[in-house]
C-alpha cells in the first residue's frame, strides 16, 4: 500500500468500471457491492472526539496495510488532500460526499483500477465497496466477501450474533450489505414506462433512485436500484433478489428499444443525430444539457446508429470527465460555473468533434 | 433547479426521489447531492426514524435512557437516527427492535459472520430465527401453551450468550 497525499490518477480518464468488459453493459452501467463495518470497542465515527477518530483512522491505515490486496493500493489521505481531490474521488463513484466533505482524520484506500475502494472513517469505520463493469453483482460480491475477510484478520469488527454487523445508522445494521447496479433506460423513459420501474422496484423492496435530477425522469436517465434490507436477509437472499429483477428492467429496456426503432424510427434518429451535433458544435454547455445529449448518444451508439468510431467506453467516460471537478483538474485551476461550461464544451467537441 | 434542498433548506436539491409508497401513493423527496449522499439507505427512514420509535410513554420509559459508553441519549438517537458506539445496540434494545422490524421487517441477522467462532455459532442463530418464528405462529394462533413453552426455550437459548448477542460490541471491554 502506498499512501499519497492527492489523487494522481489522471483526471482525465475513468475507472475500469467504465469499461464495457461485463454482461449486459449496454444497459447496466456498473455494479457495486458496499460493506458497511466498525472496529470493534469504539465510539462510531460521529460520536468520537478528535483522538479517538484519530486512533481508529491510524489503526486502519496500519491493518489495510497489512492486508493482501490484488493490486498496490493507493492510501489517499483526504485531511491532507486538496479540497478538490476529494470532489474528483466523488465523481469517480468511489467515494461519498460526505466522506469528501467531512472534516477530520480520514481516507479513501482504493485500487488503482478503482475496482475497489475503501472509505475510512465515513459514517461508519470502513465501507468497502467493489464496482464491476456491467450487471456482475456476483463477481463483486465474491471479491467483496474475500477481501472482507481479509480485513477481518487484522480488524476486529464489532458484531453481535443478534443484529449482526453492528453500524451507525440502523439502516446499515446486520449484512452492512447495500448492493445496487445502476442502469441506462432512456428508452423507458422516453416511452413513458419508466414509472413501471418505480412499482416494481417498490414490490420487491428495492429501492430506486435518479442518479442525476428530475423526480422519476432522472437526467441522463440513470437510475440506481438496491436493496433496503440488511438485517433478516442473507446477502445471498439480497443478491438473489436484484438477480431477479433487474434482467426483467433489461429486458424491458431492449424491448422498448427494439419497439422505437420499428415504430417511430426517425424522430428516435433525429433526437440522437441531434444530441450528437450539439455535442460536436457547442460553444458552452450546462452539466444538464451533456447529461441529457450524452444519454441520447449512448443510446445511439447501442443501437448502432452512430459513427462505429464511437465507442460506449467514450460515452461513459465523458459522464463522468464533464463534471465540474475533472475539468477543473484538467484546467489545473479553478473554474467559475461560466467557465466551466465552456470548459465542458471544449472538452466534448475535442472528444467527439475528431471522430 | 432553483427548489431547496428539504434536509438541509441550504442547497439546491439536484436530487429528486420518488418512491411508490403502499398505498401506490407517490412521494417524492428533493435534496441536494450532499444531503442525498448521506441518505444512501432506504428514504422511507426519514420518516420512519420520527415515527416508528416506541413512544417515550411506553412502559419502561426509554426517553431517559442514556448509553453509558458512548453517552449518546435516547432523544439524540431518536432526533438524529444514529447510533453512537455498538453499546447502543444494547442500551436502546427494546425501542430499537420495532424500528428494525420496521426498516427490515427482522431483527435477527442471518448471514455472513467475522470469524470461524462466530461461524460455529450460526446454527445457534438459525435456531433463535426458528424459534422466534413459531412462537410468533403460536401467539398469532392464540396457542398460548404453547407460546410460553417456547418462550421458555427461547429464553434458555439466548441465555447461551452473555449480554444478549453483543459480545463483539461491548464499548467498555
Ligand atoms: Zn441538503
Ligand atoms: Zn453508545
Amino acid at each position: 500500500m502506498r499512501t499519497a497525499e492527492s489523487f494522481d490518477g489522471e483526471g482525465v480518464s475513468g475507472g475500469e468500471w467504465l469499461s464495457t468488459r461485463g454482461a449486459h453493459a449496454d444497459i447496466v452501467i456498473s455494479s457495486r457491492v458496499r460493506l458497511a463495518r466498525n472496529v470493534r470497542n469504539h465510539r462510531f465515527a460521529v460520536k468520537c472526539d478528535g483522538a479517538e477518530r484519530a486512533e481508529i483512522e491510524q489503526h486502519v491505515r496500519f491493518a489495510l496495510g497489512r492486508v493482501e490486496f490484488d493490486e498496490e493500493m493507493v492510501y489517499l489521505d483526504l485531511a491532507r488532500a486538496p479540497a478538490l481531490d476529494g470532489e474528483l474521488l466523488v465523481e469517480r463513484h468511489l467515494i461519498s460526499r460526505e466522506l469528501a466533505h467531512g472534516s477530520g482524520p480520514r481516507a479513501a484506500c482504493y485500487a488503482p483500477s478503482e475496482s475497489v475502494c475503501i472509505m475510512v472513517c465515513e459514517e461508519d469505520h470502513l465501507r468497502l465497496q467493489v464496482l464491476r463493469s456491467g450487471f456482475e453483482l456476483d463477481a463483486a460480491w465474491s471479491l467483496a466477501d474475500d477481501l472482507d475477510d481479509r480485513i477481518a484478520r487484522r480488524v476486529e469488527y464489532a458484531f453481535s450474533s443478534r443484529f449482526g454487523y453492528l453500524t451507525c445508522c440502523p439502516t446499515n445494521v446486520g449484512t452492512g450489505l447495500r448492493a445496487s447496479v445502476m442502469l441506462h433506460l432512456p428508452a423507458l423513459v422516453y416511452s413513458k414506462h419508466i414509472e413501471k420501474v418505480f412499482q416494481a422496484g417498490s414490490k420487491m423492496n428495492l429501492a430506486v433512485r435518479g442518479l442525476y435530477g428530475e423526480g422519476t425522469q432522472a437526467l441522463g436517465d440513470f437510475y440506481q436500484i438496491s436493496n433496503q434490507v440488511a438485517l433478516g436477509l442473507s446477502e445471498q437472499d439480497v443478491l438473489e433478489r436484484l438477480n431477479r429483477v433487474v434482467p426483467q428492467f433489461i429486458d424491458y429496456e431492449r424491448r422498448l428499444r427494439d419497439a422505437l426503432e420499428k415504430s417511430d424510427r426517425a424522430r428516435l434518429e433525429d433526437r440522437i443525430w441531434r444530441a450528437y451535433g450539439v455535442l460536436r458544435a457547442a460553444r458552452t454547455i450546462s452539466t444538464e444539457e451533456t447529461l441529457e445529449l450524452l444519454s441520447a448518444i449512448r443510446l445511439g451508439v447501442n443501437l448502432g446508429l452512430l459513427p462505429s468510431a464511437l465507442t460506449i467506453e467514450t460515452v461513459n467516460e465523458l459522464f463522468i470527465t464533464s463534471q465540474p471537478a475533472h475539468l477543473q483538474r484538467l484546467a489545473q485551476h479553478v473554474m467559475e460555473p461560466r467557465e466551466r461550461d465552456i470548459a465542458r464544451a471544449d472538452l466534448l467537441r475535442a472528444k467527439l468533434g475528431a471522430l | 433547479m432553483s427548489e431547496k434542498c428539504q434536509r438541509c433548506q441550504k442547497h439546491a436539491a439536484t436530487v429528486h426521489l420518488t418512491e411508490i409508497l403502499e398505498n401506490q401513493e407517490r412521494r417524492e423527496t428533493h435534496l441536494c447531492e450532499q444531503c442525498a449522499a448521506q441518505q444512501e439507505g432506504p428514504l422511507e427512514t426519514m420518516g420512519l426514524l420520527s415515527s416508528a420509535f416506541t413512544p417515550a410513554t411506553a412502559s419502561g420509559d426509554p426517553g431517559g435512557l442514556r448509553c453509558s459508553a458512548c453517552g449518546l441519549g435516547y432523544m439524540e438517537f431518536r432526533s438524529r437516527g444514529r447510533l453512537g458506539c455498538p453499546h447502543c445496540y444494547e442500551v436502546f434494545r427494546s425501542s430499537l427492535e420495532p424500528l428494525l422490524e420496521k426498516i427490515h421487517g427482522g431483527t435477527q441477522h442471518v448471514g455472513k459472520a467475522p470469524d470461524e467462532s462466530s461461524a460455529v455459532d450460526r446454527s445457534r442463530e438459525r435456531r433463535l430465527v426458528e424459534l422466534r418464528r413459531e412462537l410468533q405462529t403460536a401467539v398469532r394462533e392464540e396457542r398460548y401453551e404453547e407460546a410460553a413453552r417456547l418462550r421458555d426455550r427461547l429464553q434458555r437459548c439466548e441465555s447461551g450468550e452473555d449480554v444478549g448477542g453483543a459480545e463483539g460490541a461491548r464499548a467498555d471491554g
